[in-house]
């Protein structure tokens, strides 16, 4: 039996619809197209002209028929969707060559469709749920910083990539001056507000190759990827910066930090290298305030 | 009136369809919805007094960007690459596709990156890495299907784009 007689057959039974193709790039629609067709083409005489994707696809058909002259082969479209067509369903195209005989068919996809689409949402689902716990463990939900524990993890990588490869780092700590009287003048809330604005802030000054973290109450981590003068004047311009920052709540408030630097040296581990980041901090603390000191 | 393809890709659930959506039908739906295969949708819009029908490919989503078939770009005369601002390896996704997508078609097709959610609470991408993307000279908007922000702004300037 050739192709078309037997995709006549199949037609009848199917919502099916082949397109002989007399010349290349040419095809006349065989049998009685499927009600869905009708739906999309009304005008028969050349249906692929009012879809993108068909018209798309048949220019791949022809390379597909001009690369393969004999044997039995089938290629296949992706699922598409036209415009203003139920979401329920999709249409798929096929480029055949049996007998050197040449068609295609575009199919309508109910069931197998839904299927299909029911499988990859449940798994995207599950992906994203795995994603958003990931979130939500990984972050601070006030300032949107990472938060004590991903940085710890994310230092802990960067001190073993300084000890290796002998690369710089920098740890920066950035304490909040007198945020107790924040929280206790305005109210938690309100010193959440500002701990968000300083966040944003200190985002703003970093890059992306920075590890930023809230490490507590009141105390944000920065380890830098760079020697001791850079980061030092990463200090200063975070220190200016929230200096100078005009917060939207509490109104008017003025906030400064005082921030402790300290350099990666050879034997140092990530607690050392906190511990002298803070001595600089305490420094910094009995200095005045609003200021950096390095160790 | 002239036709335009343009091309929709980018990591799964980065908002893609919602975006078409927004910017077609001006509506948003919070629930998501995978795509399977392409979606096509069609804007009739005036480009200096020039009336185009901007076809819209939204291409399924991928977990794996290598994975994207990039035959489907094929004519295509523009194209986004769109990222999550709430998942980080979604804009490494976008780069890498838009990448190779200029590599296939062309460095001179326009495109735009559209960094969508921009409404999102939580950020993975920073301001630091909006500046690294500045000093590469790739254009980009911060998107919101949610909220319609720079949705049609992103749309009108890539068609403006086209039509140079």
């Amino acid at each position: 039996m050739s192709i078309l007689n037997l995709m006549k057959s199949v037609i009848a039974e199917f919502d099916i619809t082949l397109l002989e193709r007399v010349a290349p790039g040419k095809y006349n629609v065989v049998g009685t197209p499927p009600k869905f067709y009708k739906d999309l083409y009304p005008d028969l005489n050349a249906p692929w002209k009012t879809s993108s994707f068909l018209e798309f696809f048949m220019e791949t058909a022809e390379l597909f028929f001009k690369t393969h002259s004999e044997g039995d082969d089938i290629i296949s479209s992706g699922l598409w969707q036209e415009d203003g067509i139920s979401s329920e369903y999709a249409l798929i195209a096929y480029a055949i060559l049996k007998n050197g005989e040449r068609a295609i068919i575009v199919r309508q996809l109910k069931e197998e469709f839904a299927e299909r689409k029911n499988i990859l949402q449940k798994a995207r689902e599950s992906l994203l749920i795995q994603r958003q716990l990931h979130m939500e463990a990984s972050y601070d939900i006030v300032t949107k910083l990472y938060n004590k524990k991903t940085f710890l993890l994310a230092f802990s990588e960067a001190v073993k990539n300084a000890q290796i490869w002998v690369t710089p780092l920098s740890l920066l700590i950035i304490n909040i001056d007198d945020f107790r009287i924040i929280n206790n003048t305005y109210g938690i809330p309100a010193g959440d507000a500002a701990l968000s604005e300083l966040g944003a802030v200190m985002s703003s000054s970093v890059r992306s190759d920075n590890i930023l973290a809230r490490y507590g109450e009141d105390e944000f981590m920065l380890a830098i990827p760079k020697p001791i003068d850079q980061a030092v004047e990463i200090a200063e311009n975070i220190r200016e910066k929230i200096d100078a920052h005009k917060f939207r709540q509490p109104e008017h408030i003025h906030i400064s930090v005082s921030i402790g630097c300290a350099a990666y040296k050879k034997g140092d581990d990530e607690q050392s290298l906190i511990d002298r980041a803070h001595q600089a901090l305490d420094d910094a603390k009995k200095c005045g305030k609003n200021i950096f000191r390095k160790r | 009136m002239i036709n335009k393809k343009v091309c929709i890709m980018g990591a799964f659930s980065v908002g893609k369809t919602s975006l078409v959506e927004r910017y077609v039908h001006s509506i948003f739906s919070d629930s998501y919805l995978s795509t399977v295969g392409v979606k096509i949708s069609k804007k009739d819009i005036m480009v200096n007094n020039i009336e185009i029908a901007m076809v819209l490919w939204d291409m399924e989503g991928k977990d794996d960007f290598s994975d994207i078939n990039m035959t489907y770009l094929r004519g295509a005369m523009g194209f986004f690459a769109v990222a999550d601002f709430t998942r980080k390896e979604t804009l490494d996704a976008a780069l890498q596709i838009r990448k190779r997508a200029t590599e296939l078609i062309g460095k001179s097709v326009p495109n735009i990156l559209l960094l969508n959610k921009e409404d999102a609470a939580i950020r993975e991408i920073t301001d630091a890495h909006l500046a690294e993307l500045t000093d590469s000279g790739i254009q980009f908007f911060l998107t919101s299907a949610k909220t319609g922000k720079n949705v049609e702004s992103a749309f009108i300037s890539l068609a403006d784009q086209m039509m140079l």
